[in-house]
């Protein structure tokens, strides 16, 4: 087994060109040993550059990379240590399985009794062993990536990368290798820098995501400190399916509680700023919306515009009463609820649910009480599974 | 009544499909309005292709069995007797030795060099200058060989020329190119693979920009070595091209005979020398029936060139049917 690595990304930068915005701005990111982190974040937010600096397939603009503390900027992906594995599987084409995980053994030189030993090891260990002497074209999409992922493996490598690996393979597949990705990692332990936009695979398979966005790092965390506590408007939006419906509304105090224009109401204690009056941006998750009123909860008074029925439970789609409040949301309702399209529905949420973000930046206005320990225990366990 | 209606013909409008449908032929028909259409668009470039190229061509197989002049058409039947004559011809035989030398050395210099020349344009160059160096480079293969030609005999002359300057500037002695047997056909040789390594070079760079950017760098986070990456990467993969590149090399090669007509005074009546040293096949074919009027002996020669490019295509595609790629 390899010497697992651990990596840093000092303000890391990168730009294709002169004339060209940065692909990856100061980027700063620790991984541990053994660690698993996905890179999650939508088309040209800049996480596979961020891959490919690590790898060693681009060199920084600015900023420093390091492995186990020693800077490897100049050093080629060859001498880091990586084994990558790429989106389109990119597996030679003309060589058999076999000569596909042999290749990188024997272009370092190992003996050819050592090269067969390992390769039979890692084609056993992916349940390739009867496939070795096929070529890519006659593999399915999911043997394929098996010989990806092992040819990745035969080199002992100290990290893993991996640069949406799943992405061509259809729903059950990829579902299927999601699982044995987890599985294998748990196994081998090797320190992995996993690219995806798919969060369903980011929740199952981190240890902590990374989300970003415009080449930045948006919030780096636990699956479950990113689904609960989001630090901006963006990541609230993007993690969840539906994301955390995010209402910018203007409030003022009236007694006890906070009036957010005639459809929004809370306990002022929970508000997070000082004042009368002001605007703030809500945010809270569609599954956290209920139909049953309790006092003491926020409270949202909204028209359905349409439901859908999703067998275990339905999603309505809801505008905000009031002429004003043009804001609309999604609230996921218990399967047997009766509500159609037209209705006005008067939803509640607890405080722990309810998040405030600031009207200028979108940064997290997270106080004590929203803070992940208040968050309802389970929900992170529930999403991987 | 209610009955009646039910009984008949359900009148359903599935719109414009339908309407379509009821409006299209009938499926044999259709079949055959297809098959027509199709004819329609080959026959232009088929017309072309039986006047000039079909019928000359199977017009020549039959005068080579005949006794054939331009003043009288061909009526004595001779069966192979033109092809016997030929094979006694010791300059025959000297032409073929010419051209198979001249394939033999230009085919891999092809090769190597329009592989070479293309891995240079696609490496080391960004987009924006590799399209001027890319038009440099095929530039001489769009410009007439005769005049090209004219040019390389200007810098093969032995006492004023180009190569000889450049050859005395390295202190090497000067060479008799054209006026000598030993390197006239190698000087013929340099001109074409200049005037032709654009087209190559091209064809090489389009086979290399199919080559997927991943596989390279997977292979150099293999550990591999640059070398190693061309040799078990990038040369396996464009084994189609080289493939190609040999096959229309061959036969430009077997049929190379402008640049050697220009080049060794065939504007003169004495192409294909010194002393028969670049009489090729297709300059003997030439000399043959156009200078010497002997029609019937030059088209035989033409049916035995046409067999030996055959020939030699039926082995390449045999030989790559076992080492190309084809992905």
């Amino acid at each position: 087994m390899a010497v697992l690595a651990s990596i840093r990304l000092d303000g890391v930068s990168k730009s294709y060109g002169k004339d060209h915005d940065r692909a990856v701005a100061d980027v700063d990111l620790s991984i541990a040993q053994g660690e698993f982190v996905v890179l999650l974040g939508p088309s040209g937010c800049g996480k596979t550059s961020t891959l490919r600096l690590i790898a060693g397939l681009e060199k920084p603009t600015a900023g420093s990379i390091s492995f186990d503390g020693t800077v490897v900027n100049e050093l080629p992906g060859s001498s880091r240590g990586v084994g990558m594995v790429f989106q389109n599987y990119a597996l030679y084409p003309h060589m058999t399985v076999f000569e596909n995980l042999a290749f990188g053994l024997r272009s370092r030189g190992v003996g050819k009794q050592e090269t067969a030993a390992r390769v039979a090891e890692v084609l056993e260990l992916l349940e390739l062993s009867e496939l070795a002497r096929r070529r890519p074209r006659e593999l399915s999409g999911g043997q394929r990536q098996r010989v990806a992922l092992g040819r990745a493996l035969v080199g002992r490598p100290s990290v893993f990368l991996m640069d949406e690996p799943l992405s061509n393979l259809d729903a059950n597949l990829r579902e299927q290798m999601r699982i044995e990705l987890g599985r294998l990692h748990g196994r081998l332990g090797i320190t992995t820098v996993y690219v995806t936009h798919d969060q369903g695979e980011a929740m199952t398979l981190a240890d902590r995501v990374v989300v970003m966005e415009g080449g930045r790092i948006r919030q780096v965390g636990t699956p479950k400190d990113i689904y609960n506590a989001p630090s901006d408007t963006f990541v609230a939006r993007f993690i969840g399916s539906p994301g955390m419906n995010v209402l910018a509304l203007p409030w003022r105090r009236d007694g006890e509680q906070v009036l957010c224009g005639e459809s929004v109401s809370f306990p002022a204690e929970w508000l997070p700023m000082g004042g009368e009056a002001g605007r703030v941006v809500l945010g809270i998750r569609p599954e956290q919306l209920s139909l049953a009123e309790v006092s003491g909860n926020a409270h949202f008074s909204c028209r359905v515009d349409v439901v859908e029925q999703l067998g275990s439970h339905q999603q309505a789609h809801l505008v905000l009463a009031g002429g004003q409040d043009a804001n609309r949301l999604v609230a996921r309702l218990s399967g047997d609820a009766a509500v159609s399209a037209g209705d006005t529905l008067k939803l509640s949420a607890s405080g722990g649910d309810l998040r405030f973000f600031d009207p200028d930046t979108g940064l997290s206005l997270a106080g004590e009480m929203w803070s992940a320990a208040a968050v309802p225990a389970g929900v992170g366990e529930m999403e991987r599974g | 009544m209610a009955l009646d209606l039910a009984l008949r013909e359900p009148r359903v409008d599935f719109g414009e499909v339908s309407r379509r449908r009821r409006l299209a032929l009938p499926p044999r028909l259709a079949a055959v309005q297809e098959k027509l259409v199709g004819y329609g668009l080959v026959l232009p470039a088929a017309a072309v292709f039986t006047v000039f190229f079909y019928i000359p061509a199977i017009y020549l197989l039959y005068i080579s069995f005949f006794h054939w002049s331009i003043l009288s058409p061909a009526t004595d039947f001779v069966g192979l007797k033109n092809f016997h004559t030929l094979f006694a011809q010791p300059l025959f035989w000297k032409s073929l030795l010419n051209s198979a030398y001249y394939t033999v050395v230009m085919i891999p210099a092809t090769v190597f060099l329009a592989l070479g020349v293309a891995l240079l344009l696609r490496e080391g160059l960004t987009a924006k200058r590799g399209g001027v160096f890319r038009a440099a480079v095929f530039l001489p293969h769009v410009t007439p060989v005769v005049a090209t030609s004219i040019i390389w005999v200007w810098i093969f002359n032995p006492h004023f020329g180009l190569a000889n300057y450049l050859l005395n500037l390295v202190h090497l002695p000067a060479l008799g190119w054209l006026e000598s047997t030993q390197w006239a056909l190698p000087a013929v040789m340099i001109d074409s693979l200049w005037h032709s390594l654009g087209l190559y070079v091209i064809i090489f760079l389009a086979g290399l920009s199919r080559v997927p950017r991943e596989l390279l760098e997977v292979a150099s986070l293999d550990g591999a070595k640059r070398s190693r990456i061309f040799r078990r990467i990038v040369w396996p993969m464009i084994s189609p091209t080289t493939f190609f590149v040999v096959v229309l090399a061959t036969i430009n090669t077997w049929q190379a005979f402008s640049q050697i007509y220009t080049m060794t005074g065939g504007a003169h009546g004495g192409a294909g020398g010194p002393a028969f040293s670049t009489t090729t096949d297709a300059v003997l074919v030439y000399q043959t029936a156009f200078i010497y009027l002997h029609f019937s002996l030059g088209a035989a020669m033409s049916v035995v060139l046409f067999l030996i490019i055959l020939t030699l295509t039926g082995v390449q595609k045999w030989i790559s049917d076992k080492i190309v790629f084809y992905r």
